[in-house]
């Protein structure tokens, strides 16, 4: 099975690796996995006047298709309004990087991811109740063993 | 585990099937009661990996017990000993072997058995789980370090026995959590379910990341 020239660009060379920081109040962050792959994805997005995203960042742990999924989606959001970014859908992924069917599922995790990046941000800035907030932060301090 | 009659109860009636060959009742095993001819495994309506093995349906097996099952198992349904016998006795030895072999993958993997086991039962799963930030952050550091080239005398190989540690003791306790859970359980309940599921949900993850991290330390070491 031969990858696309797209994804392997993607995968050789990702855009945006990195992070920001989570606490900015202007910084969304999404992370999600896939526990059946192990697949783990973390993509922020800082949000600037007028709601249009500023700057994309993400860190994969998982395969190329992951990584070029989430890489190209930040790719695409960038200089995006929040509106439009929630018009993205993992199938726009799957078509441009020409995702085989067993890859699909990464292309849902990074639709999973930027929704819940889009959701943190309009969490931390009043689209939430204080008590969720309250919630969230009792969560942070749960580990996992 | 306990055997507490409403944990991970299966429903009691007993699968009535009759011999291919003779008609009378099969009863258990995969050989007829009656005319000893040999049967398609996994026909029951209350057969599963468990009851193929002789094992009570929990959690907490005994693995030396599984792996003798295996064997006996094996012997006696070999294909090579139908090689003269009638195509349909073929096509079951053959196709019995083959279940025995997944089942015992099945149940000798901690984590396939969980997953097993939790499909043998009925219930609900809180609609989304948190995620584990925590762990996630870990993994993503860790797979950054996988990223690069790691020198034999380099302070990056020591950070990364240090994690591969950190999440074998992470394993361990989530195993022990599993344990401790499927002991509880009843699955009726959405919470305890819940607690299941994320519980394997996080030894998955580990699965995936410490498999990664030994391949690289083979790798460089």
């Amino acid at each position: 099975m031969a990858y696309s020239e797209k994804l392997l660009e993607h995968f050789k060379n990702p855009r945006n690796m990195g992070s920001l920081d989570k606490n900015d109040k202007a910084v969304g962050t999404g992370m999600v996995g896939a526990p059946e792959c192990g697949d783990v994805m973390k993509l922020q997005l800082k949000i600037g006047a007028n709601n249009v995203i500023e700057d994309a960042k993400f860190k994969t742990f998982g395969c190329g298709s992951a990584i070029a999924s989430s890489s190209l989606a930040t790719e695409w959001v960038k200089g995006k309004t929040i509106e439009e970014a929630l018009k993205i859908k993992n199938t726009d992924i799957v078509n441009e990087l020409s995702l085989p069917p067993v890859k699909i599922h990464c292309s849902v995790l990074a639709e999973d991811a930027l929704k819940a990046a889009l959701a943190d941000y309009m969490q931390k800035n009043g689209n939430g109740t204080e008590e969720e907030k309250d919630q969230k932060d009792q969560d942070k301090t749960e580990r996992v063993s | 585990m306990s055997s507490d009659a409403d944990s991970l109860k299966m429903s009691p009636t007993e699968g009535h099937h009759l011999c291919w060959s003779c008609r009378e009742e099969v009863g258990e095993g995969p050989f007829c009661h009656s005319c000893v001819k040999i049967q398609k495994l996994g026909q029951g309506q209350d057969e599963n990996y468990f009851s193929i093995f002789g094992l009570d349906l929990s959690y907490d097996i005994d693995l030396n017990r599984l792996r003798q099952k295996l064997h006996e198992l094996s012997k006696k349904l070999h294909p090579d000993f139908y090689s003269t016998a009638s195509e349909i006795e073929k096509t079951y030895a053959r196709d019995n072997s083959a279940l025995i072999n997944k089942g015992f993958a099945t149940l000798s993997d901690p984590i396939k058995r969980a997953d097993y086991l939790l499909g043998l039962t009925q219930g609900n799963i809180a609609s989304n789980p948190k995620p584990p930030q925590e762990l996630f952050e870990e993994i993503l550091e860790a797979g950054e370090l996988l990223m690069d080239q790691i020198d034999p005398e380099s302070p990056e190989l020591k950070t990364l026995v240090t994690i591969d540690q950190k999440f074998n003791a992470y394993n361990d306790n989530l195993l022990a959590t599993l344990s401790e859970l499927f002991e509880n359980f009843r699955e009726s309940d959405e919470k305890q379910r819940t607690a299941l599921a994320t519980c394997l949900d996080n030894i998955k993850y580990l699965r995936t990341i410490t498999k990664r991290i030994r391949a690289k330390l083979d790798e460089v070491t």
